[in-house]
């Protein structure tokens, strides 16, 4: 079925409103931008839907080091409740700085900082989102961010080299007002060397914004009434009584 | 994203966002209505019947062709036989006399059958981005028969009976925005340029519903009796606008846009301004706003409603408005439009100050009409991290004084909770401690948000007094949707609705009254503190007479004197 942005960010927010997320509109935001990129935002949502019913969100801990190197132990809590914040975080201090270099640990559902992240790159920074995926297929992704851009370019390899297991929940970001640290960091860290299994530019992404905009999503019937059904638990059963006094009598 | 205008007022502005003020507000020429019929006059917009297929009832279906100069649209209209028993104006009827779709471009023989599975279904169909407005309207069986009646056995309605009720169907939901799968606003307003305003295209398709409405019944009547029927009288017809009831669902809009809702009140205030900086009044405005004065009372005095409150003070009103109608004949001094304000300001009802504040900007079109392109703003709440929590707490004292002024354990002031629901989504006000679902309230109480950040930042100051709100956030992150909002809507001239909404003695009706002004409908009808009927597009002129001639003089309409034969 095909639905708009408008009735699937409401959804999306009533849904993570009864998850518990305090921002539940900033959280809706991210699932539905990623998809209008056409970065299967819904898939991604699908596949991670059970965790965040189960989350416990216990308060990440934040960590600095000299050098404008921040760690964050984000203790299982994933992008959706915590990559606003820490995409808050990076930015002020790359407004003191040079750059800031952000390490994401036990960092869930990763993929979901583009939003917040594009949001920080709207304020005039350059920002970058570095993660691999251990696994039988190893691959390492990038994400790119001109100041003032609203897509990123992205690139996904296969990773050359082993992933150890746990990077399977860290994330690396950086912010500068100057793209020279963030070219300095794919030098050093970025395996360039592996085959690309998938690429995209921002003008692409910013095509594929706009024309989701026009044409709608598509999202299968089954999700969509999943999603329905989550997001009941912030509506209040009705009765006799609340009908008729909480909002009027039926007029005629 | 530019938000502020950079208002320059000598008002208040707590006084201007005060929610009371805020509900005496009355329709203006920048009122969306307004504004709509001045286009499709200015673009000579036409409309024609595309496919008119309705049985002697009246039922079956209606296309209308709409083509401005940028492109054609379709207005569907389904009419059904309804039984009396199903008829509801609540949000959670399931079956109503019309349906309607506002579409993009023609519909062609499957698109339709499309639009026929689903729009009388409305909430429970699903519609495609092609698709701009549903709506649906149920009929007045009282008006709509008498109107029948007369004009089959060839005479004119009663008008007495049009000015208790001067529609013949009221509209009980406009859907646009991309509910149902339809255009999300975005696009509207970024492609279709007819549509751009804030709720143009959904004042559009009540103004052909309304149209619908005078066709049907004369349809009717001539099939009834082809031999005696006569037309509707243009006045008349003039006079018969198309209701509305507006419900509690309402009002959680102007809370969760308060960007757009800062938006009106300051366009329309800048307005006000412009107009309180000129002059005093030349011979033909002086004669202009005295026969207007007149005539506003005449029209408040023609109202009829059943509720004590607001029947009292349009009496009030319309007196004030006749003294100083009369008081200004008999004067002669040269008329200051600011120190007429001011006199009105300090010895009038507030209901008697909108009426001339509509009444002033009235007179300066070429002042007023322009602004009616500023009435959109693109919506965003956004965290200035960067911000450091002192200047925040100092921009909350000084943007927000009002809210940390008011008395949150006074008795009464958190009695009430506003909740969605079950019973599709709708919004419902609960009372705390006794009716379920406090655990769900929805985020409308703003002031007592900002009592408790500032709490929040207090403490969190003392620990940390050099530090910034990305930080702060990150050890309060309860605070962030305060925050978002505070931070967005301190940098706007007008900021925020001042009222808690979560108080006992607090009308939401003030908060329907506010939109439905600037939507620009008239005679307000309060049902109850919960909801209110009123009516749109009454005194319009008839699609006929917008091809030419085109008078944009018909705020405050009067009921028809002269509805003899022509």
């Amino acid at each position: 079925m095909r639905v708009s942005r408008n009735e699937l960010t409401a959804l999306l927010c009533r849904v993570f409103e009864g998850q518990g997320f305090i921002d539940f509109d900033a959280a809706a935001k991210q699932v539905v931008w990623l998809e209008q990129c056409g970065l299967q935002g819904l898939m991604r949502l699908a596949g991670c839907i059970d965790f965040l019913q189960q989350a416990d969100r216990s308060p990440p801990r934040l960590e600095e080091e000299p050098g404008g190197h921040m760690v964050m132990d984000c203790v299982g809590n994933s992008a959706l409740a915590l990559g606003v914040s820490a995409t808050e975080l990076m930015y002020t201090e790359a407004l003191w700085g040079d750059a800031t270099s952000f390490t994401l640990e036990r960092f869930r559902n990763r993929m979901f900082i583009l939003q917040p992240l594009s949001d920080c790159a709207s304020r005039g920074m350059y920002c970058l989102a570095h993660w691999r995926q251990p696994g039988a297929a190893s691959v390492e992704r990038l994400a790119l961010f001109g100041a003032g851009q609203r897509h990123p370019s992205m690139q996904v390899r296969e990773a050359r080299a082993r992933v150890a297991s746990e990077s399977e929940h860290t994330m690396v970001l950086m912010c500068s007002e100057n793209a020279g640290p963030l070219h300095t960091y794919q030098g050093e860290q970025h395996d360039r060397t592996g085959p690309v299994v998938s690429q995209w530019d921002a003008e692409v992404l910013g095509t594929q914004h706009k024309r989701a905009l026009d044409e709608g999503f598509e999202i299968s019937g089954e999700f969509w009434h999943g999603l329905l059904r989550l997001g009941e638990r912030v509506l209040v059963e009705s009765t006799d009584t609340s009908r008729a006094r909480g909002a009027g009598p039926a007029g005629n | 994203m530019m938000n502020s205008m950079a208002l320059q007022t000598e008002r208040d502005v707590s006084d201007i966002m005060d929610l009371d003020r805020l509900g005496s507000l009355h329709s203006n020429r920048l009122s969306f209505m307004r504004v709509l019929l001045r286009t499709m006059a200015r673009e000579q917009w036409r409309i024609s019947y595309a496919e008119f297929d309705l049985d002697d009832l009246g039922y079956g279906s209606v296309v209308y062709a709409v083509d401005t100069p940028s492109r054609r649209y379709s207005l569907v209209v389904f009419s059904s036989e309804l039984l009396e028993g199903k008829r509801n104006d609540r949000v959670i009827a399931e079956q109503w006399d019309l349906t309607m779709a506002l579409c993009e471009g023609e519909v062609g023989t499957s698109r339709m059958e499309q639009l026929r599975k689903n729009v009388p279904l409305q909430e429970a169909g699903r519609l495609d981005p092609s698709v701009l407005v549903l709506s649906r309207a149920n009929r007045s069986s009282r008006n709509f028969d008498a109107v029948v009646d007369a004009l089959s056995s060839g005479h004119q309605p009663p008008v007495e009976q049009l000015i208790r009720v001067g529609y013949l169907y009221r509209t009980t939901a406009v859907y646009g925005s991309g509910k149902m799968g339809m255009a999300d606003w975005e696009k509207v307003r970024t492609q279709f340029s007819d549509f751009a305003r804030p709720f143009t295209a959904e004042m559009f398709t009540c103004y052909l519903m309304r149209q619908f409405s005078l066709d049907q019944a004369e349809h009717i009547a001539r099939r009834r009796s082809p031999e005696s029927a006569v037309q509707l009288h243009a006045h008349i017809k003039r006079y018969i606008g198309i209701g509305n009831a507006t419900g509690l669902g309402m009002a959680p809009y102007l809370i969760k846009h308060p960007q757009l809702i800062e938006r009106w009140v300051t366009v329309r205030e800048l307005a006000l301004q412009r107009v309180l900086r000129q002059p005093a009044l030349t011979e033909t405005k002086y004669e202009a706003l005295l026969r207007d004065l007149a005539k506003a009372s005449q029209h408040i005095s023609e109202i009829r409603i059943d509720d004590l409150r607001q029947t009292a003070l349009n009496q009030k009103a319309a007196a004030e408005l006749r003294t100083l109608s009369v008081s200004l004949a008999s004067d002669g001094q040269p008329l200051v439009p600011a120190t007429l304000f001011a006199t009105v300001q300090a010895s009038c009802s507030p209901e008697s100050l909108e009426v001339l504040t509509s009444l002033l900007l009235e007179l300066f079109p070429d002042d007023v009409d322009e602004l009616a392109d500023q009435m959109s703003v693109e919506e965003e709440l956004k965290v200035d991290p960067a911000m450091d929590t002192k200047t925040l707490l100092e921009v909350i004292e000084d943007r927000y004084r009002w809210a940390l002024a008011l008395d949150f354990s006074a008795p009464g002031a958190q009695q009430i909770f506003w909740y969605r629901s079950a019973e599709k989504l709708e919004p419902r006000l609960g009372e705390s401690g006794v009716d379920p679902g406090s655990e769900w309230e929805m985020r409308m109480a703003i002031a007592r948000s900002v009592t408790q950040c500032v709490a929040a930042l207090r403490e969190d100051l003392t620990h940390h007094p050099e530090s910034l709100v990305a930080r702060f956030l990150f050890r309060y992150p309860e605070q962030r949707p305060i925050v978002k909002r505070i931070q967005s809507m301190a940098v706007t001239d007008c900021c925020e609705i001042q009222a808690n909404l979560v108080d006992a003695e607090m009308l939401p009706l003030h908060l329907l009254r506010c939109k439905l002004a600037f939507f620009g409908v008239s005679k307000f009808d309060p049902k109850s503190r919960l909801w209110v009927r009123n009516t749109m597009f009454q005194g319009a002129p008839l699609l006929e007479e917008l091809a030419d001639d085109f008078q944009d003089d018909w705020y405050f309409p009067l009921a028809p004197s002269d509805v003899s034969p022509a």
